[in-house]
C-alpha cells in the first residue's frame, strides 16, 4: 500500500513535470509564433489601415526611404508640408538604413512594398515587374519633365522606360583640409589641375600619419570620372559590351594614373576600411588631408567648423575635360499600390517645385528642377561651386544603370585593380582578363 | 513450454513499451528545437533546394533553369575555389588552434590554486562577447594608425602591422580574433578534466609515470569524447563563419578574408541571384556534412568512453 502510494506519488510528480515543460514549451512557441505572426501582418495592418481610411475618405501612405536621422530631416519636412496641404492624406515614413534593396525587394515580391519609395538602382527592381510605369501617370496629368536636368532623367529610366521621378542628386568632388596644406606649404588646388599636380600634392602631403589621399581599390564606382575624362568607359552604352572597353589604351593609361596615386598616398592603409564615405572620419580628424565625396558631409563639417576646408574639382588629365559623377534617386511605387492616386499626389509634391525646395534647404542637396537650382543659387557658393562644375560636363550613366548584372561584373573589375594596386600586376593583361571576366558575366 | 513464450512476447513487448516510452521522452525534450526546426527551418531549407535550381533576382517568378547553377560554381566563378580556399585555411587553422588553446588553458585553470575560481571568470569572461560587439571592439584595437595593438607593438620596438588591410596578414587577424572565445570550449575541457578519476593518476604515479606521460596517456585519452564534441561544433561554426569579416574586413583587402559564406551572401543580397545562392550554400551544407561523418567514423580510433565496458 504504502509502496504503490509512494509509486502514485513519483508518477505524479513526473506528470507534473512533464506538464510543466509542455506549458514551458507551448509558451515559448506561441512567444515565437506570435512574433512570426506580427512580423508578417505588420505591413499587411498598414495596408488595411489605409483601406479603413478610403473609407472615411482619408488615405494612408507608407513612404519607405534609406535616410534615416539627421538625412531625413529635410525629407521629413517636405512630407508635412505635404500632410498639411492634403488633408486626407497622412503619410507615414518607414526608415531602413540598412539593407535597403534587399528589404525593398522582398516587399515588391509579396505585395507589402511601400505606396512611395525611393530608388536609385532600377536595373535591379525593373526586370521583375513588379514597379509601375510612371510614363501613365505623368502623361495623365501633363506633368513638365522639362523642368529637370535632363542627365537625372536618363537615371530615372531603364530599358527604355520610366521608372521614377527625381528626388535630389550630388555630384562629387574633391574636399581639402587648408590647414594641412599651410603646415606643408602647398598651393591650393585649383579647379582644372591636372592629374600630375594631384599625384604630386598627395606626395608632398603625405607623411608618417597623415595621407594626402585615399585611394582604395575596392570602389569602382568612384573611378568611373577619372576614366570618363580622359575618354574612356567601363562598359558601352547599351552595357552589353566590356571587352574592348575597359581594356582600352585610355583606360590603361588612366590606370596607371589610378596606380600613381595609390602607390603616393595611403598604399596598403586605404584597403577595406575606408570605401565611398568611411574616409571623412578619418578626414575630420586631419589624417588625410583631401577626400572625394558627395555633398552630403558638407553641412555638418560647416557646422560643427572645426576644419577649414575647401572644395575643388576633379583633376583632369593633359587634354580631358570633366565628367562628373552623379548620385541620384527616384521616387517610384510598386505595381501593386492600393493608394496611387494619392501616391502619385505625393511623388509629385516631392519631386516639384515646392517639395524640393523644403527638401534642399540649407545646402542639404542640389534640386533636380533646373528653376529651383537656380534660385537656391548653390553654383555660386565656395564649397559648392565645384560641385555644381562637376554636373555641367556630365552626360554619361554610371555604369550599374546600363546593366542589371553590373554588380557582378563589377566584382571582376574590382579583382583586377586590387591586383594592380596590391600586387603590381601588369595593367594592360591585367584589365584584358577582367574584360574578358566581366564580358562573361553580362553575356 | 506454451506458457514460458507466452511469458517471453509479453516481456519483449513490456520492453518494446519501455523503449518506446524512452524515445518519446527524448524526443519529447527535443520537441522544442524539433518543432522550432519543422516550423521555421525545414520549409525554407525545402524552397531553397527547389530555388537552386532556377535563376531568380527575389522580383517575379523563379526560372528553371536545371543545373546550371551547379555547373557554373565549378566551372566559371573566378571567385568560387578563391573563397573557398580563404575558408579551408581558416577552418583548418582555426579549429585545431583553438582546440589546443581551449585544453592548455582548461588544464591550467584545474589546479588547486589560491583564487583560482577567480582566473576561471577572467579566462571564461571574454567569450561572453561575441559577434559583432566582438568585432567592433578588434576593429578599433588592430585600428592602424591608434589602435592600442599597433602602439603596444611601437612600444617595445616592433613595427606596426596592418592586422586588416594587409592581404597576407588579414586572414590571420580575424583567426586571432575567432580565437577570443576560445573560453566556451574551455569551460567544457574544465568540467571533462575534473570528471577524470584520481584514482587513474594515483595508479600511474605508483607506476612512476612523469606528469607529461600522466597527461598525454591518461588525461587526454579521457577526455576525447569532448575533444570530439567540441571539434564537431567549431568545425561546422568555422565553416559557416561570416560576422567578423562582414563586420572588419568586408572580404578585402584583395579578398584575402572572402570567405565562401561572404561569396553566397554577396550573391544573394548584392547581386540579388538567389539562385545561385541557395545552390552555393547547399553544396556547402554537403560538404560539412561530409566532414562531420568523416570525424565521427574517425572518431572510433581515437575517441575512448570510459564507460565503454570493454568497447564496441
Amino acid at each position: 500500500m504504502s509502496m504503490s502510494r509512494s509509486k502514485d506519488n513519483s508518477r505524479n510528480k513526473r506528470w507534473f513535470m512533464l506538464s510543466l515543460v509542455a506549458a514551458l514549451c507551448l509558451s515559448l512557441l506561441s512567444a515565437c509564433g506570435g512574433k512570426s505572426e506580427s512580423g508578417a501582418n505588420s505591413p499587411g495592418t498598414a495596408a488595411n489601415g489605409g483601406n479603413k481610411g478610403t473609407e472615411g475618405n482619408e488615405v494612408t501612405l507608407r513612404f519607405m526611404t534609406w535616410d534615416s536621422g539627421q538625412t531625413l530631416q529635410p525629407y521629413q519636412n517636405a512630407i508635412n508640408a505635404f500632410m498639411e496641404k492634403n488633408p486626407g492624406i497622412k503619410v507615414k515614413v518607414e526608415s531602413v538604413p540598412d539593407n535597403y534593396d534587399q528589404k525593398l525587394l522582398t516587399s515588391l515580391a509579396s505585395d507589402t512594398a511601400p505606396d512611395v519609395f525611393m530608388a536609385w538602382n532600377y536595373p535591379l527592381y525593373v526586370p521583375g515587374g513588379a514597379l509601375e510605369d510612371m510614363q501613365a501617370w505623368v502623361d495623365k496629368d501633363n506633368y513638365d519633365l522639362g523642368k529637370y536636368y535632363p542627365i537625372l532623367m536618363d537615371y530615372m529610366k531603364y530599358d527604355g522606360k520610366l521608372w521614377g521621378l527625381p528626388t535630389t542628386y550630388s555630384t562629387r568632388a574633391i574636399y581639402y583640409n587648408k590647414k594641412l596644406f599651410d603646415e606643408a606649404g602647398v598651393p591650393y588646388p585649383q579647379d582644372g589641375w591636372k592629374w600630375d599636380e594631384f599625384v604630386d600634392t598627395v606626395h608632398k602631403l603625405t607623411k608618417p600619419g597623415q595621407y594626402g589621399f585615399i585611394m582604395t581599390p575596392d570602389d569602382v564606382m568612384t573611378m568611373q570620372p577619372y576614366v570618363w575624362s580622359n575618354g574612356g568607359d567601363m562598359v558601352s552604352e547599351d552595357g552589353k559590351t566590356v571587352e574592348g572597353v575597359l581594356n582600352s589604351a585610355e583606360n590603361v593609361e588612366t590606370m596607371t594614373f589610378l596606380k600613381q596615386l595609390y602607390d603616393a598616398s595611403s598604399k596598403i592603409n586605404s584597403a577595406g576600411k575606408f570605401s565611398t564615405n568611411n574616409g571623412l572620419e578619418s578626414f575630420q580628424t586631419g589624417q588625410i588631408a583631401m577626400f572625394d565625396n558627395g555633398m552630403w558631409p558638407l553641412g555638418d563639417i560647416l557646422k560643427e567648423g572645426k576644419l577649414d576646408i575647401g572644395t575643388v574639382t576633379h583633376p583632369l588629365p593633359e587634354g580631358g575635360s570633366l565628367k562628373g559623377i552623379i548620385h541620384t534617386s527616384g521616387y517610384s511605387m510598386p505595381k501593386s499600390g492600393k493608394n496611387k492616386e494619392a501616391a502619385w499626389e505625393l511623388i509629385k509634391f516631392m519631386s516639384g517645385e515646392e517639395g524640393i525646395k523644403i527638401i534642399t534647404a540649407n545646402k542639404f542637396a542640389f534640386s533636380p528642377v533646373i528653376s529651383v537650382d537656380e534660385e537656391n543659387g548653390y553654383a555660386a557658393d565656395p564649397y559648392l561651386e565645384a560641385f555644381a562644375k562637376e554636373l555641367e560636363g556630365s552626360d554619361k550613366l554610371i555604369a550599374s544603370m546600363r546593366n542589371e548584372k553590373w554588380s557582378e561584373a563589377e566584382d571582376m573589375i574590382r579583382a583586377g585593380v586590387q591586383a594592380i594596386f596590391y600586387n603590381n600586376a601588369d595593367i594592360q593583361s591585367t584589365l584584358n582578363d577582367a574584360a574578358k571576366q566581366a564580358q562573361a558575366v553580362l553575356k | 513450454m506454451a506458457q514460458s513464450s507466452a511469458d517471453q512476447t509479453l516481456l519483449k513487448r513490456s520492453f518494446r513499451r519501455k523503449r518506446l516510452r524512452e524515445n518519446a521522452a527524448g524526443l519529447f525534450f527535443i520537441s522544442p528545437w524539433l518543432i522550432g526546426f519543422l516550423l521555421l527551418m525545414f520549409g525554407p531549407m525545402v524552397f531553397s533546394l527547389g530555388i537552386s535550381f532556377t535563376e531568380w533576382n527575389m522580383v517575379g517568378s523563379p526560372k528553371f533553369i536545371g543545373l546550371e547553377n551547379y555547373v557554373h560554381m565549378f566551372t566559371s566563378d573566378p571567385f568560387y575555389f578563391k573563397s573557398m580556399i580563404v575558408t579551408f585555411k581558416y577552418v583548418f587553422i582555426m579549429v585545431p588552434l583553438q582546440v589546443v588553446f581551449a585544453i592548455l588553458i582548461a588544464v591550467l585553470l584545474n589546479r588547486a590554486t589560491y583564487g583560482i575560481k577567480f582566473f576561471r571568470s577572467i579566462f571564461y569572461l571574454p567569450s561572453l562577447i561575441q559577434g559583432v560587439t566582438l568585432a567592433l571592439i578588434f576593429s578599433w584595437m588592430l585600428n592602424d594608425d591608434f589602435g592600442p595593438v599597433n602602439y603596444m607593438l611601437e612600444l617595445v620596438g616592433l613595427p606596426r602591422v596592418h592586422w586588416l588591410t594587409d592581404p597576407n596578414v588579414a586572414l590571420y587577424a580575424l583567426i586571432f580574433i575567432a580565437l577570443w572565445g576560445v573560453g566556451s570550449p574551455m569551460v567544457l575541457y574544465l568540467s571533462a578534466l575534473r570528471s577524470v578519476s584520481s584514482e587513474y593518476y594515483e595508479a600511474a604515479d605508483i607506476d612512476g609515470a612523469g606528469p607529461v606521460r600522466k597527461f598525454f596517456n591518461i588525461t587526454i585519452p579521457l577526455i576525447t569524447p569532448t575533444i570530439l564534441f567540441n571539434m564537431l561544433t567549431s568545425l561546422i561554426s568555422a565553416f559557416q563563419t561570416i560576422v567578423l569579416a562582414f563586420v572588419l574586413t568586408g572580404g578585402g583587402p584583395a579578398n584575402s578574408t572572402y570567405f565562401y559564406s561572404l561569396h553566397v551572401y554577396r550573391n544573394a543580397f548584392t547581386h540579388f541571384k538567389m539562385g545561385y545562392a541557395s545552390a552555393m550554400a547547399w553544396v556547402m551544407f554537403i560538404l560539412i556534412v561530409l566532414l562531420t561523418g568523416l570525424v565521427l567514423a574517425s572518431s572510433k580510433y581515437w575517441v575512448h568512453y570510459e564507460d565503454d565496458g570493454g568497447g564496441r
